[in-house]
């Protein structure tokens, strides 16, 4: 598969780098701002790409990940020609606050299996930072994806209460 | 207990006082623990690596709490931390948080009462 790394949006990033993953025996998991990036059509750029590994053993990610010309500089893997996006790999499992039941959408992609939060916990994701950090633009991402696609209201309803935040539910609503 | 758990007392001093703080800091730990910074610094990394706390800059500190956004794993260990800090003698705890870290008004004075 080639890629233009220069001019990668974080879905074709997603996809080149899943796809290597997965071809891997990797499970691994696009969550984060890359999501709402691509949830949104562009309308945010996140910089990143978090993939949530759900492997048990991960010893092999480095060498996996210099198959296609990422090395890991700190917490990140950099490719010398992708200047604007790159890749970390947060530690699992897969949780949303108090919601550990996460199953996330799939999708077929050069012969395997991609992996990507749903709209709908992508939703609840960026609740989640605006809750626990207090960052309006956790809730500003939630919005721009409600906008943008498609999810269930009444999940995001169920998981604000399952926080004991109701109201961040009402707020969110209102700026829809 | 919590320090064989996690294999060091240092490890254990950071998440006693990011329950009793909130937030914290390397050299607030190290000041109010009487240890060194910089084997405070390895241990925050670490935990901060493993996803159990987040950080952010203020200013030049880089200012830690726990991950809260990933309760479903976090909640559990935080109820840990409190049985180990509740188990504290209260003149222990008062000793070692003897700093003030909560908001207070600029110029508003501190008055300790004595014994």
């Amino acid at each position: 598969m080639k890629i233009d790394l220069i001019n990668a949006t974080e879905e074709e990033l997603w996809k080149y780098v899943g796809a290597h993953l997965a071809k891997n025996n990797f499970d691994a998991v696009l969550v984060g701002g890359a999501v709402v990036s691509i949830y949104s059509e562009g309308a945010y750029e996140s910089g990143d790409l978090d993939f949530i590994i759900q492997n048990l053993s991960k010893e092999k990610l480095p060498l996996v990940m210099s198959e296609i010309g990422f090395f890991k500089d700190g917490k990140n893997y950099k490719h010398p020609d992708c200047k604007h996006l790159f890749v970390e790999f947060p530690q699992g499992p897969l949780v949303i606050g108090e919601d550990n039941n996460i199953k996330p959408k799939s999708e077929k992609f050069d012969g395997v299996e991609l992996k990507i939060l749903t709209p709908t916990d992508s939703i609840k994701d960026r609740l989640a930072t605006y809750i626990y950090f207090g960052t309006r633009d956790g809730m500003d991402q939630a919005v721009l994806i409600a906008k943008a696609q498609p999810f269930n209201k009444s999940a995001v309803k169920r998981w604000c209460e399952g926080e004991g935040r109701s109201e961040v539910f009402l707020e969110f609503l209102k700026s829809l | 207990m919590l320090d064989k758990i996690l294999g060091s007392r240092t490890a254990q001093n950071i998440f006693i006082h990011l329950y009793h703080y909130g937030e914290s800091y390397p050299s607030g730990v190290a000041k109010d623990f009487k240890i060194s910074v910089g084997q405070v610094q390895r241990q925050f990394d670490r935990f901060e690596d493993a996803g159990i706390l987040v950080s952010k800059l203020v200013g030049r500190t880089r200012v830690y709490q726990f991950n809260k956004k990933q309760g479903a794993i976090v909640k559990h260990f935080i109820a840990l931390v409190k049985v180990i800090y509740d188990s504290i003698p209260l003149s222990e705890r008062k000793e070692i948080f003897s700093t003030r870290r909560r908001p207070r008004k600029k110029g508003k004075p501190i008055i300790r009462k004595i014994k």
